[in-house]
């Protein structure tokens, strides 16, 4: 991995970790503070700045898009992705909280989190785990707060600073991972593309936790790709870490957790091994949540009396939904052209996708799809797509590995194809000398 | 021809719902994305009628072709977005550019109201249990209890003071604003 996979895996991973640790703390009623929070991570950052090798890496970085670049096109698209993004650090920055959902949820509850010190567990405290939609994962709110702390006051416009970097981290992992198979050139057009999508700038310049969500889903589901690629145990395990996080920022992460396993057991066929492997983070990562909230008897998602049997009784049928999902997805969600030319890729170029491990991007995507399909189709829930509540926001979720698709079957370059994960040649030649031998 | 040039250029307004749906472009009233989605199809149709005239016909050639036909259309829709970008740059440049951190909350909707909540917020106390009693809007309410959190919240029978926001005030409420009283008990 490259250092600029590194650093925007390592945003994903650590904003997870540094959330969890600040609920444990909470837990046990260790009242939030700098250096108490910071401490752990200062002992990890000192122990890794002896591995941390800085100036190959910054060389190395500099090779792949200072010194690498070739042509126009390349500084072109380069230049017109950093405009998007510094356009994106401009929006978040210059306002201060304005969505809805952040003002009366996650926002009010990182706000009530910073003054009070730690997470309220008082059910007779009106600011009850912060307030707001109180069964949702903490991970936005206290990942807020702890801005807040650094900052040493409450400044709201500061604090969004968040979702831009999660928007850098989308894109760098979405390069990288398309630039392992692609070209330069081709890796920067497909990222270019991805910064363009209205929703998704949108999102990355407000408070809400769709586009995160998202983040997580597109990097386990890369790491879960590359892995069945190179059964590198690696990647396994930063797939699992990342999707198992997944669910910490918002509960349609359990969903894509599930998706990503479910991918993982058709890829290795009941390998235990692999099977424990992916299992063992969301245990360890999203137990001690899941059991929090069966304790405190909170449900699933929006719904305070969601649950299976609910869903099952609550069963119907309206096929006017699926007209509207495409409608939504193909004309006026304003995806650009992005589900068109997921159509003509998988029509096109169907023995890519279907006869290659390139199938479980497809199948990611399309799992995620029949999930929100039999929200909207087959259960009460069909009336917020018909009032445009949702949907748009829910399928943030899932674009960034549409695109990832189109970009890895597009047009198979041979020359300048990204080596970030080959062995040195030298262990290379001594590997072929060794099968012959 | 300029009324569509017009309409297709036309900058959507950031408002409230725009989190749920950011509508795009369109050509006297529909998506324009169905005009392109016509193009590209005619295009790939006559492409590779064109190919297996010639005797050359490779589905993936044609789809490649397709494929560029689309993105250079989406390349298209992207310049229109950016004219969009730049316009909400200059607006929250006007807006927000240069001003403090309580006047940039002032400016949300609804305009001024910060200044409504900084002066509620001075006449209550953080520790005192106070109870509240709103009319105002849900949104209003809303962005009131964002900014004046953590309240001392108690219900009407344990609290110290009583809060009311636009509702009419109870007897011995001192009235402090037009939408405002404190009452004590």
């Amino acid at each position: 991995m490259k250092l600029l996979e590194k650093l925007a895996v390592g945003y994903l991973i650590g904003t997870g970790l540094l959330t969890l640790q600040m609920f444990f703390y909470s837990l046990f009623n260790i009242r939030f503070n700098l250096w108490v929070i910071a401490l752990p991570w200062a002992v990890v950052l000192g122990l890794s700045l002896s591995n941390l090798r800085l100036k190959s890496r910054l060389n190395e970085f500099k090779r792949e898009f200072i010194l690498g670049f070739e042509g126009p096109w390349e500084w072109l698209l380069f230049g017109a992705i950093g405009l998007k993004v510094l356009y994106v650090f401009y929006e978040a920055l210059i306002k201060p909280v304005v969505g809805w959902d952040a003002l009366w949820n996650f926002s009010l509850r990182a706000k009530i989190f910073y003054f009070l010190g730690g997470i309220p567990f008082d059910r007779a405290n009106p600011y009850f785990l912060g307030g707001g939609m109180k069964q949702y994962p903490l991970h936005l709110p206290l990942l807020e707060t702890f801005t807040y702390i650094l900052q040493g006051g409450w400044n709201d416009c500061l604090m969004k600073i968040i979702f831009p970097l999660y928007f850098l981290s989308m894109l760098m992992i979405f390069y990288c991972a398309l630039r392992r198979e692609q070209s330069r050139l081709t890796a920067l057009f497909f990222t270019f593309l991805l910064s363009t999508l209205p929703l998704l700038v949108y999102h990355a310049t407000i408070e809400y936790a769709d586009f995160v969500v998202g983040a997580y889903f597109l990097a386990a589901v890369v790491y879960l790709y590359q892995f069945i690629k190179t059964k590198d145990l690696k990647f396994l395990l930063l797939s699992a870490v990342i999707a198992a996080l997944s669910a910490w920022v918002k509960d349609e992460g359990q969903i894509f957790y599930f998706i990503c396993f479910f991918l993982l057991l058709t890829a290795v066929k009941f390998n235990w091994k692999y099977l424990a492997a992916y299992l063992m983070p969301f245990i360890v990562l999203l137990g001690p949540w899941i059991v929090f909230k069966q304790i405190f008897g909170l449900s699933l998602g929006n719904e305070p009396t969601l649950s299976a049997a609910g869903l099952v009784s609550g069963f119907t049928f309206h096929p006017e939904t699926i007209v509207k999902m495409l409608e939504k997805m193909f004309l006026s969600g304003n995806w650009h052209l992005l589900f068109g030319l997921w159509v003509l890729v998988i029509i096109f170029y169907y023995k890519k996708i279907f006869t290659t491990e390139k199938k479980y991007i497809f199948w990611s995507t399309a799992l995620a799809i029949s999930f929100f399909s039999f929200l909207y189709v087959f259960t009460y829930n069909w009336t917020m797509v018909f009032s445009g509540i949702i949907l748009n926001r829910n399928f943030l979720t899932l674009v960034p590995q549409v695109l990832l698709l189109c970009g890895l079957v597009y047009k198979e370059d041979n020359k300048d194809v990204g080596n970030a994960d080959r062995p040195p040649a030298g262990a290379r030649s001594a590997k072929g000398k060794k099968a012959r031998k | 021809m300029s009324d569509l040039l017009a309409e297709f250029f036309q900058v959507e307004p950031l408002l409230p719902r725009t989190v749920n749906n950011i509508t795009g472009p369109t050509l006297d009233g529909n998506p324009v994305n169905i005009i392109i989605y016509l193009l590209v199809g005619l295009f790939i149709a006559g492409y590779a009628y064109y190919l297996w005239i010639k005797g050359r016909l490779l589905w993936e050639k044609v789809g490649r072709a397709g494929l560029l036909a689309l993105l250079l259309f989406w390349i298209l829709l992207e310049v229109r977005q950016s004219f969009s970008y730049l316009t909400y740059f200059n607006q929250d440049q006007d807006i927000f550019g240069g001003r403090t951190l309580a006047q940039k909350r002032a400016e949300l909707p609804p305009p001024g109201f910060y200044w409504f909540v900084k002066f509620t917020e001075e006449r209550v106390s953080k520790t005192v249990p106070v109870a509240v009693r709103s009319n105002l809007d849900q949104f209003t309410t809303m962005i009131w209890n964002y900014y004046t959190a953590p309240l001392n919240l108690t219900s009407e029978a344990n609290a110290e003071l009583i809060i009311g926001l636009n509702v009419p005030p109870i007897k011995g409420a001192g009235e402090f604003a037009r939408n405002f009283w404190v009452a004590k008990r």
